[in-house]
């Protein structure tokens, strides 16, 4: 720009000296005519001096021979010599007619000459001899001179109007030139500026619209500035800053696009994750991961393989965007490792693709897959610790490799599917267990109470004329028939008992049982049992030992079942002591009681002690014989007291007797039977 | 004139302890088989007080209690179930059938008679 500025200025300048030179050449020009013109004005003037000096010396010459007194002639002679002064002063300035001058100087000097010999003639007295002289040679002579003289005027006059002329031409030339000169250097200043400025401004506007562009986010141009200069420079940087921007901005927008593309991954993965730890519905979650697949690897539909280890087959488990006559082709199909995608990924233990099946003369599966309109195929194992689950094979319309990563990535989720197919089995094999399970315990329920009906019965009948027999209703009875009439009683009532405590625990473990709660007096309940029980005890000699912590506490519950759990401990410990005592004792201490049946009996190994509140567990099947009892007594009671929100246990050791206890809360806590 | 109580029982041992038990106490035992032949004596003999089995063939004793309550003028006849059907919720279905009473299998056949005593010294409960 600076270079362009300066050679503009220049260009100005430089016309400017030009119009300068061209004026001082004007006016050299004009000076030098006009010193001309002057030269010429003295030349005219000699010339006429000449003139004058010839005639006035024509005159002098005649006057002289009239009157020769040797003054006049004296004064002729000055005169001739003055005139030869002129002369030679005439030489000085007109040298262009030299020619004429020197005739002028030739006729100057014979008339000297011719006027010398007249006064000399003059002066001898030879008057008429000087006048005849005169007359003959210097009147023609003279006259030549004027003649000559006014020649010389004339041509310097002729001259003079020639340089004047010619003067005038000069300067209408150089008028001419000047104006032109002018005009030029306007037109040429305006045009260097228009040209000038043009070349400033389209680059800058070219350069304003293209940042502007960029602004907007359009590198795809380059701003076109053909110059050097710095707005050349400018564009180019503003060309290298586009491109930069460009450059960076492509990065961004694939970094973005990686980011993108993570993200959906990781959601995928996620989504899949959920689908496989929330539904173990296992079509759902392999259509889940399916669409997931699909959508990773821009596959046009996925189909869900398992492998049946016994059959040596795969079979179709779940599909997705599958046609209906694709899926029928290939249900037709028997696919065992080694066919297909599926088979190969199979076999291989490793993913499987054919970029394109059109030009895979390999792949047996082109017939079914190509009328779908399906060119690439990938096939994965699903596998799990080398073990063979089955395959995912994603098709697509377009040929052409799937990319490693998109290959890891669907196999990532492939993996997970095996996971699903895992839980899912385990699921299903868990719900048909506990399916049995359910129907078990339903026919357990349903036979029990069965059981307990049809066992009523003929208990009744067997009771009933017992206690028929025994009133006397079929006549008198003797005193050893009513013993072993109390024998039948007594062996019915257990078989009663047994049934009661059967239903009671089936009761139990259905949840069916409610506790009836209300105030319950432990003292009160505890002489209850004494009462009932001190004849067991006396039978067998054994002390009975009541305990009671004075000012016991009123508390919450079902009277007639803690009474049933506080039975079943005394008549445990009368039943296996054989001598010694069985102690009743109570307590309460914060907000929970403490009851508690001690024996001087055998005690229980520490291994079986947990296991005599499972039911039918007395200490081995023989005990059960020998002392009677059910069996189901302590796991009756263990459930009733914890539906009361207590806890029972024992402490024993063998040889020295045992300690059942029980503890229940002051104010019951209301729990479900469950 | 003794009190005659009706008896709806199938199975016939039972149904003798009853009569056996009732006859030696001075009342009188009518007897059916079944709920169908329960219903038609109950009917026809208007007794003071019905023995009710639940489990029986043609119509159990629901339906037969159900049906002796609604006939004219039987309202007022107690009717005690006595049935095998000794689990939690038996005796209030009894007593939805309209029962007034309710003994368990195996029964004592001495707190039966104090049981049927009772509702006949004090009308139905």
């Amino acid at each position: 720009v600076q270079t362009k500025l300066l050679v503009a200025f220049l260009a100005m300048v430089v016309l400017l000296v030009l119009l300068g030179g061209m004026g001082l050449r004007v006016l050299g020009g004009m000076s030098h005519q006009v010193e001309e013109l002057i030269e010429l004005q003295r030349k005219i003037a000699a010339y006429r001096q000449v003139q004058h000096n010839t005639t006035s010396q024509l005159y002098g010459v005649s006057t002289g021979l009239l009157v020769p007194d040797e003054r006049t002639l004296d004064g002729l002679l000055r005169q001739l010599s003055q005139f030869g002064y002129d002369l030679d002063r005439l030489s000085h300035v007109a040298q262009d007619e030299v020619d004429i001058l020197g005739q002028v100087r030739d006729d100057y000097d014979r008339f000297i000459q011719i006027v010398g010999e007249a006064v000399a003639l003059a002066r001898a007295g030879h008057i008429e001899a000087a006048r005849e002289v005169q007359l003959t040679l210097a009147g023609p002579l003279a006259e030549r001179l004027e003649r000559l003289t006014n020649q010389l005027v004339n041509v310097a006059e002729a001259d003079m109007l020639e340089r004047i002329t010619l003067s005038d031409a000069t300067y209408a030339r150089w008028r001419t030139g000047v104006i032109v000169m002018v005009l030029g250097s306007v037109v040429l200043a305006l045009g260097l500026g228009y040209v000038f400025s043009w070349s400033l401004v389209r680059p800058i506007l070219r350069i304003e619209d293209r940042l502007g562009k960029i602004a907007a986010g359009d590198f795809s141009e380059r701003v076109e500035v053909a110059s050097r200069d710095e707005l050349g420079a400018l564009a180019g940087n503003v060309n290298r800053m586009s491109a930069e921007l460009d450059r960076l901005y492509r990065q961004i927008a694939e970094r973005g696009g990686e980011l993108e593309r993570s993200v959906k991954e990781l959601e995928a993965l996620g989504e899949v994750s959920q689908a496989v730890n929330s539904s173990l519905e296992l079509e759902v979650v392999l259509e889940t991961i399916a669409s997931h697949a699909m959508a990773l690897a821009s596959a046009d539909a996925a189909i869900f393989w398992s492998w049946d280890e016994t059959a040596g087959l795969f079979h179709m488990q779940a599909s997705r965007n599958l046609t209906p006559s694709m899926a029928e082709a290939l249900a037709s199909r028997p696919i065992g490792l080694g066919d297909g995608a599926v088979g190969l990924a199979g076999a291989r233990r490793a993913a499987v693709q054919i970029p394109d099946v059109e030009a895979d003369p390999g792949y047996s599966f082109a017939e079914i897959v190509r009328p779908a309109g399906y060119r690439a195929v990938l096939g994965l194992p699903l596998l799990r610790e080398a073990t063979l689950f089955g395959g995912l094979v994603l098709v697509r319309k377009t040929p052409g490799s799937f990319a490693a990563e998109t290959v890891a990535l669907v196999q990532t989720l492939a993996n997970q599917s095996v996971l699903a197919i895992q839980n899912a089995t385990l699921f299903q094999e868990l719900a048909e267990k506990s399916r049995q399970v359910e129907e078990a315990s339903r026919h357990k329920s349903e036979f029990l109470a069965n059981m307990s009906h049809e066992l009523r019965t003929p208990l009744n009948a067997i009771l009933g004329f017992t206690e028929l027999i025994q009133d006397g209703i079929y006549g008198e009875v003797n005193e050893k028939v009513a013993q072993q009439l109390a024998r039948v009683q007594a062996n019915g009532k257990h078989l009663l008992g047994l049934i009661n405590d059967v239903l009671d625990l089936a009761k139990i473990e259905a949840g069916q049982l409610e506790l009836q709660q209300g105030p319950v007096a432990l003292g009160a309940a505890v002489r209850a049992i004494e009462s009932g029980t001190a004849a067991l005890a006396l039978a067998k000699k054994l002390e009975l030992v009541i305990d009671l912590e004075p000012g016991l506490p009123v508390i919450e519950g079902d009277e007639r079942r803690l009474t049933q759990v506080l039975l079943n401990l005394v008549g445990n410990a009368i039943k296996f002591t054989e001598k010694g005592t069985v102690t009743i004792s109570a307590k309460h201490s914060g907000e929970t009681v403490e009851i508690a049946v001690g024996d001087t009996g055998p005690g229980i190994p520490a291994a079986d002690q947990e296991r005599i509140f499972e039911a039918f567990h007395q200490l081995d099947s023989s005990s059960t014989r020998r002392q009677g009892g059910t069996g189901l007594g302590l796991a009756i009671a263990r459930q009733i007291v914890e539906l009361h929100g207590g806890e029972i246990g024992v402490e024993s050791e063998p040889g020295r007797g045992s300690r059942f206890f029980f503890t229940l809360p002051i104010r019951a806590q209301r729990r479900s039977a469950a | 004139m003794s009190q005659r109580i009706l008896v709806i029982e199938d199975q016939p041992d039972n149904r003798t302890i009853l009569r056996d038990l009732l006859t030696a106490a001075g009342f009188v035992v009518l007897e059916a088989e079944d709920g169908e032949a329960g219903i038609a004596t109950a009917l026809a003999e208007r007794p003071d007080l019905i023995l009710m089995d639940i489990q029986m063939p043609i119509v159990d004793g629901y339906a037969a209690t159900r049906q002796i309550k609604a006939a004219p003028g039987m309202a007022a006849v107690p009717i005690i179930a006595v049935t095998s059907h000794a689990l939690a919720g038996d005796e209030a279905k009894t007593r939805a059938a309209g029962c007034d009473g309710y003994i368990a299998k195996p029964f004592s056949p001495r707190a039966l008679l104090a049981e049927v005593r009772r509702f006949l010294a004090t009308g139905p409960g």
